[in-house]
């Protein structure tokens, strides 16, 4: 049994954590995922689910106390954005670190200076090395699905790490979808219980959490959480897949939209994918073979699986919505390079910068870009830099000094 | 809250002996210096604590010595996380706690949650997620182990450093005299916060079990509790590792610390000094406030008494043994405020000998030459001295700054030395 509801992303968020039943949630207010907590912290004042609520004084007290929660062996779940991840940023190496299974929704949103409260994923971006898993959402129906999902991926006793759930601020976060949720007997079903394997709070085996370590140790240590992230690809697949087999709707590691026989295509992650799909469409009807590949795991990066969707393309533009000033390219662009560089014929990439601060991506936009990766198939002349940002007041240029893909 | 008041007044720490039969539950083996209180306090407050205890560590000293992967020293369940979030860090411990006792996951039982925290990670850098966990009022001990500096990086001043005391950001120089500010006042910070039980105490023969009384008394209020344990730093303060117990009562005789302890809200003595010491005893008895001594910097040695004594006026006031005076702030330095160059110019003299040589600790003397080291500022033949770069250190800053092995002539007169300041 299913429910039809119409929510923002928001409140999927708010849905999905009611059903989880966290033990724990600590979070600090920040626009634009505020409303998650707010609509969590009612739930919690209604009696309709059980969590300690800590509204703790700052987000960097808000990791630290899912930190010591999370070790105390409960389920933890939090939520922040933009200033808030930015400020948690040297808690989140310590719950990778210390290997607790904590989920935090992000509602993406740009970084000061200047200020600007709006979706992009330079926040996200920020914290991509800190060992956390990274899935990015598509829609409102996606945060929910994929927050069930990250519970499972992050307590799978062969990852144990902890998961970002990210999804595009106000773009996702704010708008009002239809979505499906389930019974909460079968959500919690499916999310199953948590069993810490070495709690804190278990007080006939002491354990030492977060001891000084030095480099006798150290590099083990790092080396089996890179260990764990690799068991990451297969858990999220097999998660995915499980959730598809009970609720019919499956996930992977990326989306592929008309790639069988595309010729050239889009890379990107988040909302604007429903605007790209479109264009796509469109593209389609006029006779170009246009794809999309919309990857749902930025970290780990699927690029074997990437690569292989990608390899028999002609041209390939990946659409950045975060820029990593003095790098070559977007994040993104330059994790696909990484990726694609072992093949021995690759398609021609580029990278575009887009949506910086909330600025919308418009179908003619998109357009311009599938127009340009047509003109790369046939083998044209580039005229253009290999990275730009798109929609710009300004000409194009450069953006690096680096050559032609 | 009355009734609350008088149960927690009535709790009284065991004996000593009866303490010491007790389960150490933190072994020996730790890299704690010799002399260090801090291990001392940690052994009492555990020994005094009567639930199961669990321990949150902030990044200091104790962090780092007792856990170094992979051993261990706690027999207790431990954690850290990092430097300045410890507070927020128990309140998520103190909640799953709750929240798994509710779903059944764990028995019901009380736990003593306990955190450890320098001066640093409490009056400084955590003092916001002290706060906002005081606020929320988590049921937790905060014991905060008070050496005055950060002396986990190499002794820097922190805001419960004392006026005057050198630390290696606030060297005592030619022209500055270590620190230009009094400390905050951390102890009265908390006690604003209105949570059930604050105490200021320390390690002292007299009164013997201050401290364990007090532990017991945090644990069992009804919320946070706080205790600001004066810790002892040989290292930091430069005094003989078997001084600990006399400094940490010298430093309550003359009352810059004195024992007092603020029960909902009502704030008590929970010692007198028969007879009020001059500051000056505790400041001679440590190399830090060394340079204090030297005619031109004596008035800050007068200025601290007069800090002391407003502060000592004022608890008497609060705890009802005296009348509230107006309280006259001592002036206090502008920002960026440099006191007059002090005259003559000191580097060296201080260690002069008789002929007036400045005189090495390795017995070298130069009649006319002033070595100085650039950290401490203390004589340092060029024989002994470490010169990165063309600079003077002297060996024994070379070897807390750099880990530079100290040449041998100077093992032997290090004693000396230390005695010496
Ligand atoms: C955010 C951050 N800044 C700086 C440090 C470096 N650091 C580690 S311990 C410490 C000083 C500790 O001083 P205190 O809290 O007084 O403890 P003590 O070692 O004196 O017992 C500093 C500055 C750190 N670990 N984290
Ligand atoms: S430096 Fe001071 S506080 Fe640190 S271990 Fe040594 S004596 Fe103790
Ligand atoms: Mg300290």
């Amino acid at each position: 049994m299913t429910r039809v509801v119409a929510l923002t992303g928001n409140q999927a968020a708010a849905e999905a954590m009611r059903q989880i039943r966290p033990e724990v949630c600590a979070a600090y207010p920040i626009t634009p995922s505020t409303q998650v907590m707010e609509t969590f912290a009612q739930f919690v004042a209604d009696g309709r689910v059980d969590t300690e609520l800590i509204p703790v004084e700052s987000e960097h007290s808000a990791m630290s106390a899912c930190v010591g929660a999370a070790a105390a062996g409960a389920r933890v779940m939090t939520a922040t954005s933009s200033q808030g991840l930015a400020l948690m940023h040297e808690v989140l190496y310590v719950a990778s670190g210390l290997r607790l299974p904590v989920v935090m929704a992000v509602a993406t949103r740009a970084l000061s200076a200047p200020i600007n409260i709006h979706g992009d994923h330079s926040d996200a971006m920020g914290s991509r090395d800190a060992g956390w898993i990274q899935l990015y959402a598509e829609d409102a129906q996606e945060v929910y699905d994929t927050l069930l999902q990250a519970v499972r991926i992050a307590e799978h006793p062969q990852v144990l790490l902890p998961v970002m759930v990210c999804f595009d601020g106000f773009t996702t976060s704010h708008t009002i979808e239809r979505l499906v949720i389930l019974e909460d007997a079968e959500a919690r079903a499916f999310v199953g219980e948590y069993q810490p394997a070495h709690p804190l709070l278990d007080l006939k085996r002491p354990v030492t959490y977060g001891p000084l370590v030095l480099p006798d140790y150290y590099t083990e240590i790092k080396r089996q959480q890179r260990e764990a992230m690799d068991h990451a690809p297969g858990v999220i697949r097999e998660v995915g897949k499980a959730f598809g087999e009970r609720f019919g709707r499956f996930y992977g590691l990326l989306e592929a939209f008309h790639l069988q026989d595309a010729e050239v295509a889009l890379l990107l992650m988040g909302s604007a994918a429903g605007t790209v799909k479109g264009v796509v469409e469109g593209l389609r009807q006029e006779g170009i073979k246009a794809g999309v590949l919309r990857l749902r795991a930025f970290r780990p990066i699927p690029a074997r699986e990437v690569a292989a969707a990608l390899a028999p393309l002609k041209a390939v533009a990946v659409l950045d919505r975060a820029d990593s000033v003095g790098s070559p390219g977007g994040p993104l662009f330059t994790d696909l390079r990484a990726a694609l560089g072992e093949l021995p014929v690759r398609p021609r990439m580029v990278d575009y910068v887009y949506g910086l601060g909330g600025r919308d991506l418009l179908p003619e936009d998109v357009r311009r870009v599938y127009s340009r990766l047509v003109r790369l198939a046939a083998g044209e002349g580039e005229d253009e830099a290999v990275c730009q940002y798109l929609t710009v007041r300004e000409a194009p240029r450069p953006l690096s000094p680096v050559g032609g893909a | 809250m009355a009734a609350q008041k008088a149960t927690i007044a009535a709790i009284r720490s065991p004996s000593v002996k009866e303490l010491s039969l007790h389960p150490d539950l933190l072994s020996g083996g730790h890299r704690l210096c010799a002399g260090c209180a801090e291990s001392i306090i940690v052994r009492q407050v555990l020994l005094a604590a009567q639930a199961p205890v669990v321990v949150i560590n902030a990044t200091s000293c104790l962090e780092v010595a007792t856990t170094i992967y992979p051993y261990t020293a706690w027999r207790v369940p431990w954690l850290h996380s990092l430097f300045e979030n410890a507070a927020a860090t128990v309140s998520g411990v103190e909640a799953a706690w709750r929240a798994l006792q509710r779903r059944g996951k764990i028995p019901e039982e009380r736990i003593a949650f306990i955190v450890f925290a320098g001066d640093g990670g409490t009056y400084d850098i955590g003092l916001q997620s002290l706060s906002g966990a005081l606020e929320r009022g988590h049921r937790f001990l905060y014991v905060c182990l008070n050496n005055e500096a950060y002396m986990n990086t190499g002794i820097q001043r922190s805001s419960a450093t004392p006026l005057g005391a050198h630390t290696t950001t606030t060297p005592a120089g030619e022209v500055i005299p270590g620190k230009l500010q009094w400390r905050k006042d951390l102890t009265g910070i908390i006690a604003a916060h209105r949570i059930p039980y604050v105490a200021q105490t320390a390690l002292t023969p007299q009164p013997l079990t201050d401290l364990t009384t007090k532990v017991r008394r945090a644990l069992e209020a009804d919320g946070p509790s706080f205790l600001n344990v004066y810790s002892p730093c040989n290292r930091g303060w430069r005094f003989e590792p078997a001084d600990t117990i006399r400094i940490s009562q010298l430093a309550v005789e003359t009352c810059y610390w004195p024992l007092f302890e603020v029960v909902e809200g009502e704030w008590r003595l929970t010692y007198t000094p028969r007879e009020k010491k001059p500051v000056a005893q505790w400041l001679e008895a440590q190399g830090r406030f060394r340079h204090l001594l030297k005619p031109e910097h004596r008035h800050v040695m007068d200025e601290i008494q007069v800090w002391v004594d407003r502060e000592w006026e004022s608890l008497l006031a609060r705890t009802g043994r005296a009348a509230a005076k107006r309280d006259e702030a001592p002036p206090r330095p502008a920002p960026g405020h440099r006191p007059e160059r002090a005259e003559p110019p000191q580097t060296a003299r201080a260690a002069q000998g008789e002929g007036g040589a400045a005189r090495c600790p390795c017995g070298a003397s130069s009649p006319g030459v002033q070595w100085g080291c650039l950290f401490c500022g203390r004589v340092c033949c060029p024989r002994c001295a470490y010169s990165p770069e063309g600079l003077t250190v002297c060996a024994r800053c070379a070897r807390d700054l750099f880990g530079i092995a100290e040449p041998p002539a100077l093992a032997s007169a290090e004693r000396r030395w230390i005695s010496r300041e």
